[in-house]
């Protein structure tokens, strides 16, 4: 039996559509019948959790809680397919093998966590923990953006990084470090996803662009979508509007991680 | 001698008085054919008197003076009447005066065969054997002819009492008035009795025919009344062609359609006549007098010539009805035409409500074709072109089309398109007023060059190949002047692709500032040709220019996508990064794990 994999999904700078992203992927691959984790490292501004519909109420244990020992890290594991009967998108993941680890978002604690720091050891041990307790195939880490230490963490024990980024210089600049942080890392699988890419450009050009500034796969041009952006049910899009063409290029990218052995 | 000679008198009087009868065309709905029908019955009826008469006397039922005088008269009207009868039953049968018609002819036959017997027998003088021929001949057809009208008035009366009456008075008063003739004979007195005789019977043909057409007449005129109510204010030609018709009506189920519609152009062209009559007592202008003097001599040739073809038996019968001196048919032919031509001036120029030679001169002037052309020459042409009218993107020519008419622009603008590769529209040339098209088609029969729509409403004459080609004969100075219109032409094309030669090359060398300044030229405003081909081809680089703006765009986005890395900095930053114990922890951690998960693959 294969061990699960870690999958981080990374972006220099924020803005660039991350946790969307991320609970996107984790759906897809759910879909395809995987039992997939979900960890909201995003601590300073946790925001995964919306799109499966949760607040303060619903979420029970938080990351915030395991790390300072509050809890162990498969009481923090919540279910959403159990919960997921609420909206158009997400009532497809009823009964499919999906859990989110959240972070918390009470103002309280997350200015303790900022002021007191964690033990990224520990959160490494968490995820290594939840990978065999919930018999996972795949964890997907949503970080922090940027590179500070639970990042570089984050990016040292994944088997597969996503890096999105917008086709824009800054975030090229800071892609190029952290593509040469992950290959310092030995990071097994790198993917590149461009995202937010304005529509009237070449998606076949931007594509070549930065996989040959890089040197690394891209596995999908996302267009900038106001369809997107207003998100006015907080749904998952691309379970809601599969036929949209940011959804068709998300399945490409979540199809990129599932083909690796 | 003497007797062959009168003979032939006899013969040809007769004859040629029948002949005068088919070429004045005085009747109508028969044919020759019935008046030969005719008078070879009249030739049958006298072999059969000739047989029954003497019969009579050699029987001894009567006296050969009784017979003579009082029981031929009676034998013979009836058995010439006969033919009448048959004739008259005829369903082609139409009008009760045709009945007068085969009568004389019947009548001219008998006297003919008559008038042989009487100069084979008499050794008369040869005076007194024409004044016979004459007087027979006139008894003979007047007596017949009275039959005749009254076989025709009882066809077309419904009443029993006054059909009875015309038969018995046609009868009695033919039989009186041969009877009274034969108490004459050889009475020198005879002769002009007879004149008085056949004079009568005119008289009273000319009677019936008036009381007949009196009856018409005032049917007519309760029409022209109800149909003024019914159309006036409105200007339709259409229309009043639709009353004219029914006006004419009861004279084509009479004389026949074709009759009915010479008459209708008689009227025309008389209505016409007396417009333009009219119109030369307003103008002012001496040319334009002399001109409609002109033109009204050539509608009085018209006039003449559609009185002939009417025929003078159909005439007097139109003239009864709608009579030249007729106020309220004139005034009402006047009145429409020139209301439509007031309230409608588009309608005016074509067939016989064209008043407007005089314009479609004018107009034809304008074509650079025409220019040289002496009026006379116009007016020719004028009869040979049809006017069309367009509106916005009518299409009058198609590229790939067979030509066989050129036209002239009148008024409106056109423009000459071709297609380019892609299906697109190119226009090439825009032409106006004065300028002809279609001329390259007819010249070098090869199919359209290219297709031709109107940029606005627009009126062109149209002139047939077949007509274009006689003038092109007939007149070398039009020659001349396609020659003329070509080669400008010629030269417009070449300063067009001169034109397109150095722009393209400008546009090779990255020079588009031209491509603005042509385009605030307007068209109309082209006066030299180099201008013309500026607007034309400003629209084709127009394109370009997009083309341009295009390779614009995409420049700038490939500028967006030159994304550039600092590659000093993302070397600093990653030292930064890298630098510190932590990281080198990190690193040495998550080799250890990687090392160890491989491992533990490698168990399982």
């Amino acid at each position: 039996m294969n061990q699960g994999k870690i999958v981080s999904i990374h972006s220099f700078r924020g803005g660039t559509g991350k946790s969307n992203t991320t609970a996107n992927l984790a759906a897809q691959a759910a879909l395809a019948g995987k039992r997939v984790g979900m960890v909201d490292t995003d601590i300073q501004s946790p925001g995964i959790h919306v799109l499966f519909g949760l607040d303060e109420n619903k979420m029970g244990n938080t990351l915030n809680d395991f790390l300072h020992g509050k809890c162990t890290i498969g009481e923090v594991a919540l279910n959403v397919g159990e919960h997921a009967a609420d909206s158009e998108g997400r009532v497809q993941l009823k009964d499919k093998d999906i859990w989110l680890l959240p972070s918390s978002i009470r103002g309280r604690e997350i200015s303790q966590i900022i002021r007191e720091g964690y033990d990224v050891n520990r959160l490494n041990e968490g995820f290594q923990t939840i990978l065999k307790e919930l018999d996972l195939d795949y964890l997907f880490i949503d970080t922090h953006p940027g590179l500070n230490e639970e990042t570089l963490l984050s990016i040292a024990i994944s088997d597969i990084l996503i890096i999105i980024l917008r086709p824009d210089n800054q975030d090229f600049q800071g892609t190029a470090v952290t593509v040469d942080i992950a290959r310092s890392l030995d990071v097994p699988n790198l993917i590149l996803m461009a995202n937010k890419a304005v529509p009237k450009y070449d998606f076949d050009d931007i594509k070549k662009k930065i996989e040959d500034t890089f040197n690394a796969q891209v596995a999908g041009v996302l267009p900038l979508s106001f369809d997107l952006a207003d998100n006015a049910s907080g749904d998952l899009f691309s379970l809601r509007f599969p036929d949209h063409e940011w959804s068709n290029a998300l399945r490409g990218v979540a199809d990129a991680i599932l083909e690796i052995k | 001698m003497t007797i062959a000679f009168a003979l032939i008198i006899a013969a040809i009087i007769p004859l040629v008085f029948l002949y005068a009868i088919n070429t004045i065309d005085f009747y109508q709905t028969g044919s020759i054919k019935f008046i030969v029908i005719s008078a070879a019955w009249g030739i049958i009826a006298y072999l059969l008197a000739a047989t029954i008469n003497p019969a009579i006397i050699n029987n001894g039922f009567a006296s050969r003076d009784t017979v003579l005088r009082y029981i031929a008269p009676v034998i013979e009207e009836i058995l010439k009447g006969f033919i009448l009868i048959v004739l008259v039953r005829r369903t082609e049968f139409k009008y009760f005066l045709d009945g007068a018609i085969y009568g004389f002819a019947t009548g001219i036959g008998f006297a003919i065969f008559e008038n042989f017997e009487y100069i084979f027998y008499s050794a008369s003088a040869i005076e007194l054997a024409i004044s016979r021929i004459l007087s027979t001949n006139l008894i003979h057809a007047t007596g017949s002819a009275l039959i005749g009208i009254a076989l025709g008035l009882v066809r077309f009366d419904r009443s029993r009492l006054s059909r009875t009456l015309y038969l018995l008075g046609g009868l009695i008063l033919a039989i009186s008035i041969h009877s009274f003739f034969n108490n004459m004979v050889n009475n020198r007195v005879a002769l002009l009795f007879a004149f008085a005789a056949g004079f009568t019977g005119i008289g009273v043909i000319v009677l019936f025919a008036r009381r007949g057409l009196k009856d018409e007449q005032s049917w007519v005129h309760e029409k022209i009344t109800d149909t003024e109510g019914v159309t006036q204010g409105e200007a339709k030609v259409v229309q009043q062609l639709g009353d004219i018709n029914t006006l004419l009506a009861p004279l084509a189920e009479r004389f026949g359609a074709e009759k009915a519609s010479q008459c209708e152009k008689f009227l025309f062209v008389q209505a016409q006549l007396a417009i333009q009559g009219k119109m030369i007592e307003k103008m002012q202008d001496e040319r334009m007098r002399l001109a409609i003097e002109a033109q009204m001599r050539d509608t009085r040739k018209q006039v003449d010539k559609a009185r002939r073809q009417v025929g003078t038996y159909c005439m007097l019968y139109l003239r009864n009805i709608f009579p030249a001196d007729d106020a309220t048919l004139m005034n009402l032919m006047r009145n429409r035409i020139e209301a439509s031509a007031v309230a409608n001036k588009e309608r005016v120029g074509s067939g016989l409500w064209d008043l407007s030679e005089r314009l479609k001169i004018n107009q034809l002037k304008k074509s650079f074709l025409f220019r040289g052309l002496s009026d006379k020459a116009l007016d020719a042409i004028a009869q040979m072109v049809r006017e069309h009218k367009l509106v916005e993107n009518d299409v009058l020519v198609r590229s790939g089309e067979t030509g066989d008419s050129i036209f002239m622009i009148n008024t409106g603008w056109f423009k000459v398109v071709t297609e380019d590769a892609n299906g697109g529209e190119l226009i090439i040339n825009k032409t106006g007023p004065g300028e002809i098209i279609g001329e390259m088609a007819l010249l070098d029969e090869a199919p359209r060059s290219a297709t031709v729509i109107a940029l606005a409403p627009a009126k062109v004459f149209e002139l047939k190949k077949e007509a274009f080609q006689e003038i092109l004969d007939q007149r070398p100075d039009v020659s001349l002047a396609l020659i003329n219109g070509i080669s400008s032409r010629l030269r417009f094309s070449t300063t067009y692709i001169q034109k397109a030669i150095d722009w393209s090359q400008k546009i090779a060398a990255g020079d588009y500032s031209f491509i603005e300044y042509t385009q605030q030229q307007n068209s109309k405003d082209a006066e030299s040709d180099a201008d013309k081909a500026d607007q034309l081809l400003s629209a084709f680089f127009q394109m370009v220019e997009s083309v341009k703006a295009r390779e614009d765009d995409l420049k700038q986005r490939l500028e967006k996508l030159e994304l550039k890395i600092d590659e000093s900095r993302r070397k600093q930053e990653f030292e930064e990064l890298t630098g510190t114990d932590f990281y080198a922890n990190l690193k040495a951690q998550a080799k250890k794990m990687r090392e160890q998960r491989i491992a533990n693959q490698d168990e399982e």
